[in-house]
């Protein structure tokens, strides 16, 4: 793959600006099956916590019109099993030059940091802090939701952290322009956006609540023009690089969010409809540069106005 | 295990079999690597359906899959409208199956109810052809009880016949035995060994406690079960479709087992029912 569809985030370039959104893409060797991970700018893992989390009761999905609410709960075998088991699968992939980001989860600061540091000497290139999960009842959305909780957070990883520190936000808020320069005034590389939206759906037969959770995060195409509006405000709120997510489907679905200001992308659900969603976005995104004869993928960013 | 494909597959055919419930014949790779108790995911052709739909698997052989489900949405309705030479996205094989090694040398239950039907009839032809040509893995006997509510929502009732002793248990009594296919298996059969299940889960839990009960007494008996959750991904990424699990399960180092890969069968003394 040529130069021209590299992009950098947070000081480190990757081959292309398409990345997995975590939790919809395991540790990516279920994936491995169905496409070359290598050809993805960078895996993204699922979030990891410093103890096994059992996550939620289920039934933990449910469809909805052009996307899916989830409840999962952040289920994870913690970072000692991680570390040992999961991380080495990982290594051919980054050799070939796709970078490994790590998400990371907590209740609490310390837990956080917890993780961190665990991570420090570990082939890792940069780390995504979940502080917008909906589904987990203490911490992660609760750092999120607030400024000044958020800048706390986000200055207690940054300074365990030896990789670069993206802030993953979360669109349940009322301005999010505030929570992304908290998280810039944090210290924070970089920050990624949209985590899912709340939402609830009822069995209207059965008057039951579809997700045992009650309420699950909404993800998929229906978002998307959600995640295009809130990442062109986060992206001219902050200097710092944006990493764009909600319902990309397409490559123009991709080229959109970067012409919104983001500086690298990441695909979640359409991955669920179709286990080569990446590569297929991929060429897409390529063949656009051709069609409209531009140099470089990083000429899109922001170019939008 | 066999390498997961994603591929389009070809319509051969389609009927109805009962009130809202189909078979659909697909041709398709996939067909050869099929086991009993595995499933596919179909993908809907309207986008807005993004969700697979997991379908158990209810025969498999010379390039074809057979797949018998029940429309329940806009999503199963889209595949009840396919036709011959149509065109529909299919994930597999997925999940484990049924060990069917198990049934060597012993006797063997083989129980569907409802929608649980279905994969049970790959599993009874593979069981009965074993012992047709006296394979080594061949079990002793073979009792297939399926189970309906009623006369009304049986299907697929008459393609069991020929495959060992065929025992039929439904909620009213309108077809068989009236009772549930464990009243059956209690009353009829005295020398299960081995039970191959799906259908409900109460139907599920009422068969893991009668294979508890028979071991309680000294018998030596397996009982699996096939279990369905909602699911997303199908190929164990999403963690959408965890169970309950009396062991901590290697893979999520917690008490969850994922259906779709770890399962969809499982021992029923490895579930919390």
């Amino acid at each position: 793959m040529s130069e021209r569809m590299e992009v950098t985030v947070a000081g480190v370039t990757l081959k292309n600006p398409v990345m997995s959104a975590s939790g919809t893409f395991g540790n990516g060797q279920e994936y491995a099956e169905f496409f070359d991970l290598a050809k993805l700018g960078a895996v993204v893992t699922k979030g990891v916590s410093l103890t096994p989390w059992e996550g939620n009761p289920t039934p933990r999905v449910a469809e909805t019109p052009s996307g899916m609410l989830n409840a999962i709960g952040l289920q994870n075998p913690g970072i000692d099993v991680f570390i040992e088991r999961e991380l080495p699968k990982l290594r051919e992939v980054r050799e070939a030059g796709t970078r490994i980001i790590v998400n990371v989860c907590g209740h609490s600061v310390e837990e956080y940091v917890g993780v961190i540091r665990r991570l420090a000497d570990e082939p890792v290139d940069l780390l995504e802090i979940n502080v917008s999960c909906p589904n987990v009842k203490e911490g992660a959305i609760a750092f999120g939701q607030d400024p000044e909780m958020l800048r706390d957070v986000t200055k207690a990883c940054k300074n365990a952290a030896k990789q670069p520190v993206i802030m993953k936000l979360t669109p349940n808020v009322t301005d999010i322009r505030v929570l992304a320069r908290a998280a810039e005034e944090g210290g924070a590389d970089a920050v990624s956006l949209i985590n899912t939206l709340t939402g609830m759906k009822i069995d209207v037969e059965r008057r039951k609540f579809l997700l045992a959770n009650r309420t699950g995060g909404l993800s998929g195409p229906a978002i998307h023009p959600v995640a295009v509006r809130m990442v062109y405000e986060a992206a001219h709120a902050v200097r710092i690089p944006v990493i764009g997510m909600g319902g990309i489907a397409s490559g123009t679905d991709a080229i959109e969010m970067m012409l919104a200001g983001a500086a690298a992308v990441a695909v979640g659900t359409a991955t669920l409809h179709e286990p080569a969603a990446m590569p297929r976005i991929i060429g897409e995104m390529e063949a656009y540069l051709d069609r409209h004869g531009i140099a470089s993928v990083r000429e899109l960013i922001g170019a939008v106005g | 295990m066999s390498r997961k494909q994603e591929e389009t597959a070809r319509v051969a055919g389609q009927e109805q079999l009962a009130e809202g419930i189909f078979s659909l014949l697909l041709e398709t790779s996939l067909a050869d690597s099929a086991r009993p108790g595995q499933f596919v995911n179909l993908y809907c052709g309207d986008r807005s359906r993004l969700l697979p739909r997991p379908i158990s698997i209810c025969e498999a052989g010379d390039g074809r899959l057979r797949l018998v489900y029940r429309t329940v949405g806009e999503g199963t309705r889209e595949f009840a409208a396919l036709r011959p030479g149509d065109e529909v996205r299919i994930l597999g094989c997925l999940g484990n199956g049924y060990d069917l090694e198990a049934a060597a040398g012993r006797h063997v239950v083989v129980t569907g109810g409802g929608l649980g039907v279905p994969p049970m009839l790959f599993t009874a032809r593979l069981l009965w052809e074993r012992m047709e040509r006296h394979d080594a893995l061949a079990p002793a006997g073979l009792t297939v009880v399926p189970g309906y509510r009623d006369r009304q929502t049986v299907f697929l009732d008459r393609e069991f016949e020929g495959y060992g002793r065929v025992l039929y248990a439904s909620d009213d009594g309108s077809i068989g035995t009236k009772g549930t296919v464990t009243d059956v298996i209690r009353a009829q059969t005295d020398d299960a060994e081995v039970i191959y299940a799906c259908g409900p889960l109460p139907m599920l839990r009422s068969l893991a406690g009668f294979a508890e009960e028979k071991r309680g007494a000294g018998l030596n008996i397996t009982c699996y079960v096939s279990l369905e959750e909602r699911m997303a991904c199908g190929i164990g990424t999403c963690l959408g479709c965890v169970v309950k699990t009396t062991e901590v399960d290697a893979h999520s180092r917690v008490h969850n087992a994922r259906i779709c890969t770890e399962g969809p069968v499982f021992d029923s003394r490895q579930i919390v029912w």
